[in-house]
């Protein structure tokens, strides 16, 4: 599994990467501690300390492979048991569950939705004032199409994916089974209700759209 | 003493911002679906409330979403200043969201937005902390038997 920011996981034995610098990260002060000489290896050790235990002995290709010190922040990957025992779960993308879903699904769907909307307002701003304007003119006009487009798209972007893990996860509970079909049922009803003032036709028109979408992220992420 | 339960902390800002969108939006639709049922003539009453909540609810979840995504922002930045974690990170992160979210309308404006909602955060802080501790007082450390000093049982 690879997060965005850091390494990849799935091996048995990863430790943690040993300090080995000599200084700690946080200082402890709390009064428990009665040592009052400063906390860090002095760098060069006496004659009677093995020399193991210099700092200039440390190797790290030597090291424990499974050590994982070429991985990145092993921080942010996810413990096995806390992954979903649904079969068919363990997908490309790292989740503990539905409310994971939920959350960074339309977090990032509203932040994309925002982006593409902020780009089209930027574009649109630009377009609709005088080429002969001040700056500040510009800015303004800018300012209102971004302010108007961004959250707009922003918001219906996070709602579709609202609504698409609210199923997504009702579908996994009620079938005890997590697979493509799943996504695609999930997506075709949010694809509808979102249409559903609209009529039949844009209602069947959305779900398909909607369906079609979601079964090829489904399959992109290979959740089969 | 550090906070394991949720994501490391760049990553949590989107997972903060997606569940206080999620809250808006759900607590909006059920506020406006309501209100708009009220506010509306009967006969007129479900096409009111759809209308109502296609309008507002999505408001409210931007809000509620920007504001937990701009508090959660805020507390990883001092969390990175600080280098601890302790309950001041959350208020100091609520006083500079309310203070952020205010600053259009004027200084004091914002400094009033700023003070609520670090007491707000103060006040969930404290029930959080007062929680946390009668959970605990089960499983606190005993003191075994002790004679003169020593511990009767090895």
């Amino acid at each position: 599994m690879v997060w965005p920011f850091g390494g990849s996981k799935r091996d048995t034995g990863s430790l943690p990467a040993p300090v080995t610098s000599n200084e700690p990260l946080v200082v402890d002060r709390a009064p428990t501690t009665s040592d009052s000489t400063a906390p860090s290896e002095s760098k060069s050790p006496s004659p009677e300390l093995p020399t193991f235990l210099s700092a200039d002995s440390f190797d790290v290709s030597k090291l424990h492979p499974l050590a994982g010190l070429d991985k990145g922040l092993e921080a942010l990957d996810l413990e096995d048991d806390a992954l979903s025992d649904l079969p068919g779960s363990k997908g490309f993308l790292p989740s503990r569950g539905w409310s994971d879903d939920l959350c960074y699904g339309s977090g990032t769907m509203y932040m994309g939705g925002l982006a593409l909307g902020g780009a089209y307002g930027l574009a649109e701003g630009l377009r609709q004032s005088p080429t002969s304007a001040p700056a500040k003119l510009k800015l303004n006009s800018v300012l209102n199409a971004v302010t108007r487009r961004g959250p707009f798209l922003g918001n219906s972007a996070g709602i579709l994916a609202i609504s698409y893990n609210v199923f997504n996860g009702l579908f996994d509970v009620y079938r005890s089974y997590h697979d493509a079909y799943n996504s695609i049922g999930a997506g075709f009803i949010t694809g509808i209700l979102y249409r559903s003032t609209k009529g039949i036709k844009p209602m069947a028109i959305s779900g398909a759209l909607m369906g079609t979408a979601a079964g090829v992220w489904s399959y992109l992420t290979s959740a089969i | 003493m550090a906070d394991h339960t949720r994501d490391p902390c760049p990553i949590v800002i989107i997972n903060d911002f997606g569940g206080a969108f999620s809250m808006g939006v759900i607590g909006g639709t059920i506020w406006h679906g309501i209100k708009g049922f009220r506010n509306s003539p009967s006969g007129e009453r479900r096409s009111g409330a759809i209308a109502a909540i296609r309008s507002r609810a999505p408001v409210v979840g931007g809000n509620f979403g920007s504001w937990g995504g701009v508090f959660s922002i805020f507390d990883c930045a001092i969390k990175g200043i600080r280098r601890k974690e302790d309950p001041f990170n959350p208020i100091l992160a609520g006083f500079c969201t309310g203070g952020a979210l205010a600053m259009r309308g004027g200084f004091k404006h914002a400094r009033n937005s700023a003070i609520t909602c670090g007491c707000l955060l103060a006040v969930f802080e404290g029930v959080g902390i007062a929680m946390s501790s009668y959970m605990s007082r089960a499983s606190k450390p005993q003191l075994p038997d002790m004679e003169g000093g020593v511990p009767l049982a090895a």
